[in-house]
């Protein structure tokens, strides 16, 4: 009972920690329909990012934690392996013949052999992932020292970082673009140094994930929503 | 107390070996990165054609060498992977393959093939975090793929440039350099795949072999 109780207080104790050391996010995310959606048991999304030349490619991080998210919670989506589908349909998904956009698609199930291994995977929704996390703005300055007698930090850094991400989805099914989600998330990080350095760290990529993979979720599951939303939350 | 004559000398040159050890230590510890991997099979109908295929050693066993100033140099082996992905889509671009252990000379011809595909590394080139300031590694290798008919004749050439990017993690060099040049060499066998045929030389030649491609493909 006794050990229970002290279970309970480190619980208590870590979540606290842990919402006083997270940095507040604010993130944005806007959705585009262009058609009706719906998914249906049997029916995979299949995750993709573009690593052409000049592309930036969302981070492998990220489409992990989007994959994560919309496999689980209410209504979970089953999701197909990004590896296995560009290998199943080679080279037809590779960065150099890929389809950049949507127009594409009849033009690309019509070659031999690609439609019948799309429905082997059961992939209907393909779902393009662009964007990145970078460090906008950055200052202050920490001072450590250290001696036989003991040491520590003095000062503050801090940094905003920018998670910008885009979602393009694609329907397979009635091939043609379904819509766009987009999530921006920034947030200020700190590092205070009060002998210990403390870090109160501000997670815009996982706000962003979050914010998209939620979204997404709502977007292929709902069959006629429509209209722009907007979702301004503090992280954690 | 006795002193050994020979001691101021021999700490000269053992404190000389050891700043030519330190000077070139890090040229000499060098990073070995062997590309490996497979391709799926490509997607394509086969040409009713046998072909023969020519690696020459040059293509097989590539390697190229990356030097940075300040860094330990990498080699990168590329040479297997090369064989082992470009093998597999020929394999499925043609009815059927063979492999030539050379290419005929002197008015010689090999038997039972209707032309020989030698594909040759032109350039390989590396482009890493500190080059871009981008969290990526690149690799891009130019290829020259040449069809010869069987007695070695010309029929066609032309370039093939690919392309492979993999993001950088800490300490995970090694892996990323690995992953960006296994991406260049399977995007050349993705351009061969799709590519082969729209070559003017090439379509000439499979006009007057009578073949043509299935719609779409």
């Amino acid at each position: 009972m006794h050990r229970e109780t002290e279970h309970n207080r480190l619980q208590l104790l870590g979540s606290a920690l842990a919402a006083l050391l997270g940095g507040c996010v604010t993130a944005d995310v806007e959705q585009f329909r262009q058609s009706g959606t719906g998914i249906e048991e049997n029916e995979a999304v299949v995750i993709l990012t573009r690593t052409d030349y000049s592309d930036e490619q969302a981070e492998v991080g990220f489409t992990k934690c989007m994959g994560d998210a919309l496999a689980r919670g209410q209504q979970p989506l089953t999701l197909h392996s990004q590896q296995e589908f560009m290998d199943g349909l080679f080279p037809y998904f590779e960065p150099r013949l890929a389809p950049t956009s949507a127009d594409a698609l009849p033009e690309l199930l019509g070659h031999p052999g690609v439609a019948e291994k799309i429905a082997e995977t059961s992939v209907r929704y393909v779902v393009w992932v662009d964007g990145g996390t970078e460090t906008v703005d950055q200052g202050g300055s920490m001072t450590c020292a250290f001696s036989l007698g003991g040491g520590g930090c003095f000062g503050l850094n801090w940094w905003e970082r920018d998670s910008s991400y885009e979602a393009s989805i694609w329907d397979l099914k009635n091939p043609g673009a379904a819509g766009n989600i987009s999530a921006d998330a920034s947030g200020t990080s700190y590092v205070a140094g009060l002998i210990v350095p403390i870090p109160i760290i501000a997670r815009t990529q996982k706000a962003a994930c979050e914010g998209l993979a939620q979204q997404l979720k709502k977007f292929l599951v709902a069959e006629d929503a429509t209209g722009q939303q907007r979702v301004a939350s503090p992280d954690p | 107390m006795t002193r050994n004559p020979l001691a101021p000398a021999c700490g000269r040159s053992l404190a000389a070996g050891f700043i030519i050890l330190v000077a070139i230590a890090p040229g000499a510890c060098v990073r070995t990165v062997p590309v490996y991997g497979s391709a799926p099979a490509p997607l394509v109908e086969a040409l009713p054609l046998d072909v023969g295929i020519f690696y020459n050693t040059g293509f097989r066993d590539a390697s190229h060498r990356v030097e940075r100033p300040r860094e330990r140099p990498w080699v990168v082996e590329f040479g297997a992977a090369n064989a082992e992905l470009f093998d597999e889509v020929f394999r499925n671009m043609f009815e059927r393959t063979v492999h030539i252990e050379k290419m005929p000379e002197g008015g010689g011809t090999v038997p039972g093939v209707d032309a020989i595909l030698e594909p040759r590394i032109e350039e390989y080139a590396v482009l890493t975090p500190d080059d871009s300031g981008q969290k990526y590694y690149a690799a891009s290798i130019k290829y020259r793929i040449h069809l010869f008919a069987p007695d070695g004749g010309f029929i066609a050439s032309w370039p093939v440039n690919a392309y492979g990017k993999s993001q950088w993690r800490a300490f995970r060099d090694k892996q990323a350099l690995r992953q960006a040049s296994l991406l260049a060499i399977r995007d050349a066998a993705a351009a061969l795949a799709l590519e082969f045929d729209d070559q003017q030389q090439v379509q000439a030649w499979l006009h007057d072999k009578g073949v043509l491609r299935a719609q779409g493909n």
